[in-house]
């Protein structure tokens, strides 16, 4: 099974998405793993302990020391997770907290192959409500992209969504100087992320009726 | 500059026979050419026409060598391309030049992942001593007599272990 998806996305196209090179090396270690003794004899462990040493890194300094903690890209990564994190912060609590992500922190994850040009971070937001039967929640997976150009000197940031297969993407800053992209960003963040919550939510509806 | 060391991986796995090395061997050494691509596409630069020829693999250079540890080298740039080159022509003659011509070479926005679709060209000929079809209105993988290659290797490479 493994195998023959991987060769599906390999020799497939147009029909399946094509392999990254990054994607690839990953699948291929999922399958080494698989066939290797190491895996069985993680079998008996339990899930949590597989995961407890993820809960002991520090993603961001590990992105930091990988960007280059005193490059020029590395620090325009750092200073866009704060906006991004102080920006959701500000959202909720302008919602009167009815809404809540579940991830505090923005985690840069490079898509470039190693540039770190071009970075992700997922999230879910959380909406709830307060019902006759007890609070009813619905979660929205949220990612913010950066892009950063090759010279380092601008910097767009998007934040996007799926909704019935489809990909909502809307930019809460565009190709703005690194010198001054977090300038009234709260507000920038606020605005675009009310509209992607109407599009996403009439979307909804559309496929519900 | 320096002669690359060591034989073709061809030749290597001639020397060796085609069955000779197993799953876990095959993942070994796609793995070490694919850490060299990631290398080379930082540059911006794309090889386009990997094969079993245009690897050089040295075996001899530690005592024992696993697949994982033998030095590999990429040779015959001739048909690489960077971000900015323009496609190049469908033709018989330039798809002749190639061992495997990837189904997306003509689509410019998928030039990166031509590269990793030879990686797994490569990866299904050292499984199962396949060369890909010329004609390729089948993928690699579904041609006649390969699929069932690939099930007997998976069920073999699960029955190893258990």
């Amino acid at each position: 099974m493994y195998l023959m998806n991987t060769f599906d996305r390999s020799f497939g196209y147009p029909d399946y998405p094509l392999w990254t090179l990054s994607d690839l090396q990953l699948r291929l270690e999922s399958i080494y793993e698989f066939v290797s003794l190491s895996f069985r004899r993680s079998e008996n462990q339990s899930y949590a302990s597989l995961l407890d040493k993820i809960l002991d890194i520090d993603r961001q300094e590990a992105i930091r020391s990988a960007a280059g903690r005193e490059s020029e890209r590395g620090m325009i990564l750092e200073r866009a997770a704060e906006a991004i994190d102080q920006a959701k912060q500000a959202f909720a609590h302008h919602e009167a907290n009815r809404f809540h992500w579940s991830i505090d922190r923005c985690e840069w994850v490079d898509i470039s192959n190693g540039l770190f040009n071009h970075c992700r971070s997922d999230n879910i937001l959380t909406f709830s409500k307060l019902a006759s039967k007890g609070t009813r929640s619905f979660p929205i997976i949220i990612s913010f992209m950066i892009k950063i150009s090759d010279d380092d000197q601008q910097v767009s940031i998007t934040m996007m969504t799926s909704v019935n297969g489809k990909e909502v993407q809307i930019p809460i800053i565009y190709r703005e100087d690194q010198k001054n992209f977090i300038e009234n960003f709260n507000e920038k963040f606020i605005n675009e992320i009310k509209l992607l919550i109407s599009i996403f939510s009439k979307e909804y509806q559309i496929r519900s009726k | 500059m320096n002669r690359a060391v060591g034989s073709t991986l061809r030749a290597e796995m001639n020397k060796l026979g085609q069955n000779s090395i197993d799953l876990r061997q095959s993942i070994e050494i796609v793995q070490h050419i694919i850490q060299i691509l990631q290398t080379i596409h930082k540059k911006q630069v794309f090889h386009q026409n990997l094969s079993p020829d245009h690897i050089i693999i040295d075996r001899n250079s530690v005592l024992n060598p696993s697949f994982r540890q033998a030095p590999i080298v990429l040779i015959s740039f001739s048909q690489a391309q960077t971000k900015q080159d323009e496609v190049s022509d469908n033709d018989e003659a330039e798809q002749s030049k190639f061992w495997y011509n990837a189904r997306q070479k003509n689509d410019l926005q998928y030039r990166a992942t031509i590269d990793a679709s030879c990686v797994c060209a490569i990866l299904l000929w050292l499984m199962t001593g396949i060369q890909p079809s010329a004609n390729d209105s089948n993928p690699f993988h579904e041609q006649n007599g390969v699929h069932e290659k690939i099930e007997s290797i998976a069920k073999a490479s699960s029955k190893f272990q258990s």
